[in-house]
């Protein structure tokens, strides 16, 4: 299991957090660095870094925006991580959901905006959860590894996605590759009219947080998904349906991927084009481990890596920097985390006493 | 008269948190002999094991080796100066073959191993060479037990730490097993066995030292003039004299005798295949009445796991019924409704790793049956759950910090105290034991026994077990499994020893 077995539930909670906090802060020196190695005035790009961030009222919105997609994303993240189930696929998920809530808002055009939205928006969960069922069945039919398989599932969507856009759903008056816009009931209502940050976003990133919290550690799935992820042998001793709830895990987490592809189409790009694949699967991941598989930790890392990841476009964009800057950072974050929390567990092992012996 | 060749000279351990494992113990070991260290779980044999083989560190004392006072830093530094170590838990790679197995150790070690030596060890301990290119996995536990001790004998070690290395053996490979000690003594070799079991110290053994709480109690010259109460009552705390708790057992086994009428428990013509696609259940009919104890003994491999796995609906059978009550079962157990509906306890064989989720903590785990029995809420009852988990602590004595301290704190007495804890907690009306005592220290062992006689009478326990005195001590009928089938029947009272024994082993008589 990537970074450790010491859970939060566990109350193992300070290592965790501390383990977050010195990768993040690792993350951040690296960052400044390379600032600095580019030959570039560290302290105005830090203050470019601080306005793209969070230093105006727009790229507050932005930021926020950019983190209910990346939360929703990881909140899923967090269910199927707990079942030890390792869903590498949410890049696919999320790209599914996308199209399939543009082919539906484009295809009933002429539905009033209180039932394509809704509309919308389910069929991205459906999509999602589609996408993550096929890995799913491999996986407990025929012990086929859920990592391979999502991630393969990622660049059949990327390719679907290709297709479409240049071909059956391309934007006729368009010289690029994207489809026309969606009607513009299907538009997610914004909070105030010059900002992009929409009700819907806002409610789903602070909202669900608290829900998937309870989910884990007060109801019974909540711990048989705990008890699967510690071992599937016990989980089969206590009766579990394995099966069932790995299949369960997978399609959580497809469904809110999907979600958070439906959000991107309605909520910001309002039609699909191959510029909303960003690799946000892949930076939900990082999130869920930073936030150490804990909703609210999962909360506070996706604000926290969308402000990051918005002030280092704006500082990419201004000193004229590779974009792939982000990437970096991420990985990064996960590189340090992974090890500085594997390096706390072999010392608090090390420490550790065995009661009755 | 022999020399020493280890000495231990008030040797203390505390462990982080304040357990003093080892109390000023000294210990001597003597060329040429095998020399028990006789204890209960949690004795501090291990840790006294752990000192000498270089694993843990003695907060004060001496140890002296080759007549120098001498630290080992590591367990490779104690095997390259000539102390090997046999671990309770066998340290080999399933995947690989017996001879990549011996070779990927001796690279570790940066050593060259003695490949010819292998030859001759596998004499000695009566192999077929053509073993070498089989998988551990393949081979049945007490063959990997002899490859074990060979890895560590062709670094040619001067002594060697046997860690209750008769867990997993039956009688007669234990038998074997120890003549081959006897073979190695008599090449030079010291031996250290670490048992809790006094009849094997008493057969195998030249001198007996006994540790209780970390005390060294005595060291016995055995030369066969030794009484197995007396060892007994010198191993377990004054308070708890085992003689007394037998005494208990048999009066509770009186007084909850009675006539039985109808079944908790009916298997026929069970026909089940092992992993491998191997037939292991071929016909098995079986029958536990009301309030009973059955016992089903047999040598391990006979189709007892695969039985125990189709009652608890982890294995699906071919052919044959299963009826709990009045649930009958074709096909597969759905043991969440068994559980549901009949309070079915079931108390496995694997408690490290299929009866506790380890890096989950206590409530959670004595939790574990809320799953099925509460199927049908959807929310935890957080305050009743804890409740709950404090009260089998204390009532079970299971030593821990706090009923949120993870279970793989826990040693393995403690986690079958759990364990059990959690199964008769249901208030069970059938309890299904696999070799519940297994591995346990006496007194331990006498608490699970009569935990599961006290439940006698209101519920029907089905005991799988390899241990005859056991069977014979708890159960009102015995039956023996041989090759995928029931047998025959016994009654504890009047027991032909010579007969079962035949029929545990396929002997026609």
């Amino acid at each position: 299991m990537i970074g450790g077995k010491i859970m939060w539930y566990e109350k193992k909670g300070i290592l965790n957090v501390f383990a977050s906090f010195l990768s993040i802060t690792i993350g951040v020196a690296v960052l400044i660095f390379s600032f600095y190695m580019c030959g570039i005035n560290v302290m105005s790009a830090i203050q470019t870094l601080y306005f793209g961030a969070i230093g105006t009222y727009n790229s507050i919105s932005e930021t926020l925006l950019l983190a209910s997609i990346l939360a929703l994303i990881s909140y899923g993240l967090t269910i199927s991580f707990t079942a030890n189930v390792w869903n590498i696929g949410a890049e696919g998920q999320y790209m599914m959901g996308a199209i399939a809530s543009t082919v539906l808002s484009l295809t009933f055009k002429n539905l009033p905006g209180y039932i394509l939205i809704p509309l919308s928006l389910v069929i991205g969960i459906l999509a999602g959860l589609l996408w993550a069922l096929l890995p799913g069945v491999l996986l407990v039919k025929y012990s086929v590894n859920e990592v391979l398989t999502t991630l393969m599932m990622n660049y059949i969507a990327q390719y679907i996605l290709s297709w479409l856009v240049t071909g059956p759903l391309q934007d006729r008056t368009s010289l690029f590759p994207e489809s026309p816009y969606i009607p513009s009931q299907a538009h997610l209502p914004r909070i105030i009219a010059l900002y992009r940050i929409n009700y819907i976003s806002l409610i789903l990133l602070i909202a669900l947080a608290p829900l998937i919290y309870i989910i884990i550690s007060k109801t019974y799935f909540g711990m048989s998904l705990r008890i699967l992820g510690s071992s599937r042998r016990v989980a089969k001793y206590a009766g579990l349906n394995v099966e069932k709830l790995i299949i369960s895990s997978l399609l959580i987490s497809g469904a809110l991927s999907g979600l958070a592809g439906a959000i991107e189409i309605l909520g910001i790009q309002y039609r699909l084009r191959p510029g909303i694949v960003q690799g946000y699967g892949y930076t939900g991941i990082v999130i869920t481990l930073v936030g150490n598989m804990h909703p609210y930790g999962c909360l506070l890392a996706s604000i926290f890596i969308a402000s990051l990841m918005n002030g280092i476009s704006q500082v990419c964009q201004l000193y004229q920097l590779p974009i792939g800057l982000t990437q970096i950072l991420q990985s990064i974050f996960l590189i340090t985390f992974v090890s500085v929390k594997f390096l706390l567990e072999y010392l608090s092992t090390k420490r550790i006493k065995i009661y009755g012996e | 008269m022999n020399r020493p060749v280890l000495e231990l000279i008030n040797v203390s351990k505390t462990y982080p948190g304040g357990i003093r494992a080892l109390d000023k113990v000294s210990f001597e070991l003597k060329e040429k002999e095998i020399h028990a260290l006789l204890g209960e779980n949690g004795a501090g044999k291990s840790t006294l094991i752990k000192i000498i083989s270089g694993d843990l560190r003695p907060d004060e004392g001496k140890i002296i080796y080759e007549s120098k006072e001498t630290s080992f830093k590591s367990p490779i530094d104690a095997l390259l100066r000539g102390i090997g170590t046999v671990h309770q838990n066998l340290l080999l790679i399933p995947s690989f073959t017996v001879f990549e197995n011996i070779r990927l150790y001796a690279s570790v070690l940066k050593q060259k191993a003695d490949i010819n030596a292998l030859t001759e060890y596998f004499k000695i301990f009566n192999l077929p060479n053509n073993i070498l290119t089989r998988k551990i996995a393949d081979l049945p536990l007490s063959l990997r037990q002899k490859i074990e001790v060979i890895k560590i004998l062709l670094f040619r070690p001067r002594i060697l730490l046997l860690d209750e290395p008769t867990t997993s053996l039956t009688p007669l490979e234990t038998a074997e097993f120890f003549n081959i000690l006897k073979k190695l003594r008599d090449e030079g070799k010291s031996i250290v066995f670490v048992t809790h079991k006094v009849k094997e110290a008493m057969a195998i053994s030249d001198r007996i030292t006994i540790l209780r709480r970390g005390k060294k109690v005595v060291t016995l010259e055995n030369k066969g003039n030794l009484n197995e109460e007396e060892l007994a009552s010198l191993i377990v705390s004054e308070e708890y004299r085992m003689r007394q708790s037998v005494h208990n057992i048999d009066t509770i086994r009186e007084s909850t005798k009675s006539g039985f009428e109808e079944y908790a428990l009916l298997v026929e013509n069970l026909i089940a295949r092992d992993d491998l696609g191997a037939y292991r259940l071929k016909g098995l009919n079986l029958k536990l009445k009301k309030g009973e104890l059955l016992a089903i003994v047999g040598v391990a491999g006979n189709g007892q796991k695969e039985l125990v796995e189709c009652l608890v609906g982890l294995r699906k059978f071919e052919k044959g019924i299963i009826k709990y009550f009045e649930s009958e079962y074709r096909g597969v157990v759905d043991f969440c409704e068994v559980i549901k509906k009949h309070r079915v306890a079931y108390i496995t064989e694997d408690r490290m790793y299929t009866g506790v989720a380890k890096d989950l903590d206590l409530a959670t785990n004595i939790a574990l049956r809320e799953i099925c029995l509460e199927r049908e809420n959807f929310f935890l009852d957080k305050r009743r759950l804890t409740r709950k988990a404090k009260e089998i602590v204390s009532k079970y004595g299971i030593k821990t910090p706090s009923e949120k301290a993870l279970v793989n704190q826990l040693s393995g007495g403690n986690i079958q105290k759990l364990i059990i804890a959690r199964e008769l907690e249901i208030n069970p009306l059938l309890i299904i034991a696999e070799q519940p005592t297994q591995g346990l220290d006496v007194k331990t062992t006498n608490f699970v026994r009569s935990l599961l006689l006290s439940k006698k009478g209101k519920a029907s326990i089905l005991l799988i077990t390899y241990d005859l005195e056991e069977a014979i001590m708890l159960a009102d009928r015995i039956i023996v499994i041989y090759d995928g089938k029931i047998v025959a029947e016994h009654s504890p009272e009047n027991i032909d020893l010579r007969k079962l024994s035949k029929e545990m082993l396929g002997v026609s008589t």
